[in-house]
């Protein structure tokens, strides 16, 4: 049964808005980048299928996309992360966020999302490997990558392999 | 997946479609990501401006009456093209633009957001002094934009943007110091800085180096805002 748009936003929008807050803090822009996500989700031709992990799977790469490309604005006009007011399940992910922040506009794209999936959303390597579309052996180097731009005490063990 | 919790987006995929395994085990006893369930499954409110977006796509689009009875007519001028066209084909190609694609036109929409209501501007609708505005634009092979503001001459964004998919800008508010604005959306293939003769709204050819479309937003006074 194709799910309609109420459908397809009762189940997917929180996920995604959630995503975006643990990546962009607590503010409006999290909800403006949940919402572009699912706009486009909508355009997406597999969106009414009702495939969760699939549907998922999309949403999480096109809203890390989205964030990241917000988080690089922000490092360019020097505008500081509003912090989240949510309580995390994954202790570091606050502390990865402000870092992703710190670092956002000396790393590239591909490195900010594999550090976002990995470091904020919890995927593991291989996980982050599929939902990238990319080899686990690039996800490895992408992520050594940000922490050459990010070395202090805790990065390594960060690392959800 | 991960000894200590699930990642979350499998926390995700089962908020959405519960299934009995691992996760569901983990999270009987783990307040936390019990929490993250929670607050995953509470849908927010669903924008009543998107109702529209529920329109069915379809594939076979009805065609109007008249190129019913249009078609005969049509296919005799198709078949006349197509030979003219061949006997074209024969002769010397012309040379084309190195960047010109025979894509469409790029297209920008504006939509404004007061509260949790969001709508497409008019032209012409007066723009609320709470309401924030954000740019769809469908660059149609172009890959690189700019937003400015004309009057000051600042580049409020400049990114590079995939050529086949819509964007959007960030929203926006005005400071409420201006009573008109004047925001100019600009797209190019490569960011080079365009030509100073060069002006807004030329239209397109395939000689054009960028497509421009200038909005000009009246901005209520305090008076004239309806209330929400």
């Amino acid at each position: 049964m194709p799910l309609d748009v109420r459908q397809a936003w009762q189940r997917y929008h929180s996920p995604v808005r959630e995503k975006c807050r643990r990546v962009l803090g607590d503010g409006d822009e999290a909800n403006d980048v949940a919402q572009e996500t699912f706009i486009r989700f909508w355009k997406w031709e597999g969106a009414r299928t009702g495939d969760a992990r699939a549907a998922l799977s999309w949403l999480y790469r096109t809203a890390t996309h989205l964030a990241v490309d917000r988080l690089r604005q922000r490092a360019m006009h020097g505008r500081a992360v509003p912090m989240a007011t949510e309580t995390s399940n994954l202790e570091s992910a606050a502390a990865s966020r402000q870092l992703l922040s710190r670092i956002s506009a000396q790393a590239s794209e591909e490195e900010l999302q594999a550090a976002v999936l990995n470091r904020i959303d919890g995927l593991t390597q291989p996980e982050v490997a599929r939902l990238m579309n990319i080899s686990e052996r690039t996800v490895r180097r992408l992520l050594e990558r940000f922490d050459g731009l990010a070395p202090g005490p805790g990065s390594e063990e960060e690392v959800r392999a | 997946m991960t000894a200590i919790h699930p990642s979350f987006f499998e926390l995700d995929v089962f908020a959405v479609a519960p299934v009995e395994g691992e996760v569901s085990r983990h999270v009987r006893e783990c307040q936390q990501c019990s929490a993250h369930l929670a607050a995953v499954r509470m849908p927010a409110p669903f924008p009543a401006a998107w109702a529209h977006l529920d329109a069915p796509v379809s594939t076979t689009p009805k065609l109007p009456r008249w190129l019913l009875f249009g078609v005969p007519v049509a296919a005799v001028l198709v078949l006349s093209v197509a030979i003219g066209g061949i006997v074209k084909f024969m002769g010397p190609k012309p040379v084309e633009p190195d960047q010109w694609t025979s894509k469409g036109l790029p297209a920008a929409s504006l939509w404004l957001k007061r509260g949790e209501t969001v709508t497409a501007w008019k032209k012409g609708e007066l723009l609320p002094r709470d309401a924030s505005v954000r740019w769809e634009i469908a660059p149609a092979g172009f890959t690189h934009l700019r937003v400015i503001d004309p009057q000051s001459n600042e580049v409020l964004l400049e990114k590079t943007v995939p050529g086949d998919a819509p964007v959007f800008t960030p929203a926006w508010t005005f400071d409420g110091k201006r009573s008109t604005e004047r925001i100019r959306v600009v797209l190019t293939r490569n960011g080079d800085p365009l030509p100073e003769d060069w002006k807004c709204n030329e239209g397109l050819s395939p000689a054009a180096p960028a497509w421009c479309s200038e909005y000009v937003l009246e901005v209520a006074a305090d008076d004239q805002v309806e209330p929400r």
